[in-house]
């Protein structure tokens, strides 16, 4: 009777064993994917929401009190006296990625083309960076600068 | 196998033979977990065999856990998944009229047809009467048309309705689960039929 | 302990693995960060001169996606372009325009800052032939719009050009020159034309 118990128990406890191995192999894999640094784990939509205020001009960073700090992503850099200088390409980069987290306050990148700032705005903003700004020489560059005169006299030929 | 990201670009007869397979899978799972008998299929309205809830629920389940941990992992595309969207009158006289049909005939669709598979000429029936519907609905849609499309919800996803994230709603769901599995036992004991269950 | 015992505690035991993941990934990007900053951002910029072709010619394989908000958009748009603020880009509404690999979306706002955000975001869902036109209205409205040939002689070249610019320049006028309601079901015709069915086979 008794080895028969210890026999059944054995049994038992290899499919426990089995099924502990199992979920212990699925947390690691999870674990390892969660940790992944190369890897975009935020919501889209939070990029969309924070597009909507993201983009301050020059002339506005004279009024700004606290702390902040300029990126210059082209590679003639220099127009910003005191910032910071990462090319765009290298944005990634571990020891970049590092300077940036560290960074306490306020995080505005500069490009001579605005495209180039939105592009590096959106990826570190999916990254987690959320005080990440966008810097602009032109006011308002998404305002629609002319004006569309109507002209009823020609109609289109349906 | 469009949703499966890894496997995007294979050739167009890859798909349709890994869907055969697959297929094949289905039919083979239900034959052997006896569902080509409509006794058994009924007997999960009278309560004497629940085999039914069983297997679909723990399908279901594993079909969850596997694609939302695909997703996790990248290997799967989730957006490209299809989900129904949501008409709240059409799914709701849609699902008195299969559960009806259901109990009445023994079979639903799938089974029908595995249940064809192994000869039985009632399953034949049912089917012919399966395709008679669908026919009339296809050709009554537009008297039936606003019944059908009223209180349009679009694709509708429980965990978003819930407001949880998709691996809680999975948890709650198996939690649930094993729950139902549980009362389906008591009520295997509590409405037996002796009779039927010895021979199916 | 038997099977049903052991099935639900592994069913069990993932279902909490899986309650805790930290992340929805059906809603993040596709791409990895390295891979979206690699892509050429110039190898996905049309001239306003290319889009206008594209409109002269009324090319079906393009579709012109105005990026702007409701109020913009009805005072002028380049005909033919359908109306996706940024704010609803991610609309589910929207996917079916977005995420095709058939027609190729440019996308335009204003200058270039937003369809640079727009492009980045679809781009990172994985979203295939998203395309941006460079300079956006206000370039589109100096360029095709407004410029004028200064010279004595004109290249056949320059001819074709400004040849594209005056077709396009009546086009848009004509069409954002219509009263609020006819350009409303001008607008809402082209949008049915193109309307996609909804379907399980995709």
């Amino acid at each position: 009777m008794v080895v028969v118990n210890r026999f059944t128990s054995m049994k038992i406890n290899k499919n426990i064993a089995w099924i502990i191995a199992l979920l212990v192999v699925l947390t690691v894999l999870v674990l390892v994917r969660t940790f992944n640094q190369n890897l975009f784990k935020r919501n889209a939509a939070d990029a969309v929401e924070a597009a909507k205020n993201n983009t301050v001009t020059v002339d506005e960073l004279q009024s700004i009190n606290s702390e902040f700090y300029i990126v210059e992503l082209d590679e003639n850099a220099g127009q910003f006296e005191q910032s910071i200088s990462i090319p765009f390409e290298q944005i990634l980069e571990q020891s970049n990625r590092d300077k940036l987290e560290n960074l306490e306050g306020n995080i505005y990148i500069f490009s001579n083309s605005i495209d180039r700032s939105a592009r590096a705005w959106v990826i570190l903003n999916q990254l987690g960076f959320d005080n990440v700004y966008i810097l602009s020489n032109t006011t308002e560059p998404e305002a629609f600068k002319y004006k569309f005169q109507p002209d009823t006299s020609v109609g289109p030929e349906f | 196998m469009a949703p499966i990201s890894v496997l995007n670009e294979i050739p167009e007869w890859l798909n349709l033979a890994i869907a055969f397979l697959i297929g094949i899978g289905f039919g083979f799972a239900l034959e052997q977990a006896g569902f080509s008998s409509s006794r058994k299929l009924a007997g999960m309205f009278y309560g004497y065999d629940t085999t039914v809830l069983k297997v679909f629920f723990t399908a279901a389940i594993v079909a969850l856990i596997g694609s939302q941990l695909l997703s996790y992992f990248g290997l799967l595309n989730l957006n490209l998944v299809y989900v129904n969207p949501y008409y709240v009158n059409a799914a709701l006289i849609g699902s008195v009229i299969m559960g009806a049909g259901f109990i009445m005939g023994g079979f639903c669709p799938g089974t029908g047809i595995s249940a064809l598979s192994i000869g039985k000429l009632d399953a034949l029936i049912f089917l012919i009467g399966g395709l008679t519907g669908a026919f009339l609905f296809a050709e009554s849609y537009p008297t039936i048309q606003t019944l059908a499309s009223t209180n349009y919800r679009g694709p509708v996803r429980m965990d978003e309705w819930m407001g949880v994230s998709p691996g809680m709603f999975s948890f709650l769901l198996i939690l649930a689960a094993i729950l139902l599995f549980w009362l389906a036992e008591k009520a295997e004991k509590k409405f037996p039929r002796p009779d039927i269950t010895s021979e199916i | 302990m038997n099977a049903r015992i052991k099935l639900s505690i592994l069913l069990a035991g993932v279902g909490l693995l899986l309650a805790f993941l930290p992340f929805n990934a059906s809603k993040t990007f596709r791409l990895s960060p390295g891979e979206l900053l690699k892509i050429n951002y110039q190898d996905h910029l049309f001239t306003v001169d290319e889009v206008a072709r594209f409109m002269n010619s009324e090319d079906s394989a393009v579709q012109l996606i105005d990026l702007r908000s409701n109020a913009e958009f009805m005072e002028c748009n380049i005909p033919g372009s359908i109306n996706i603020p940024l704010d609803d880009l991610l609309n589910p509404d929207w996917e079916g325009y977005l995420n095709q690999g058939e027609k190729r979306n440019i996308f335009y706002g204003n200058g270039d800052e937003t369809a640079a955000e727009a492009w980045t975001i679809t781009t990172g869902l994985g979203y295939k032939n998203i395309f941006v036109m460079k300079g956006g209205m206000n370039e589109w409205y100096k360029t095709v719009m407004l410029s004028k040939f200064e010279g004595d002689r004109i290249t056949p070249r320059e001819n074709a050009l400004f040849e594209n610019r005056y077709r396009a320049r009546r086009t848009f006028t004509e069409i954002n020159s219509l009263p609020d309601n006819l350009k409303r079901q001008y607008l809402e015709a082209k949008r049915l034309e193109e309307s996609q069915l909804d379907g399980g086979c995709e």
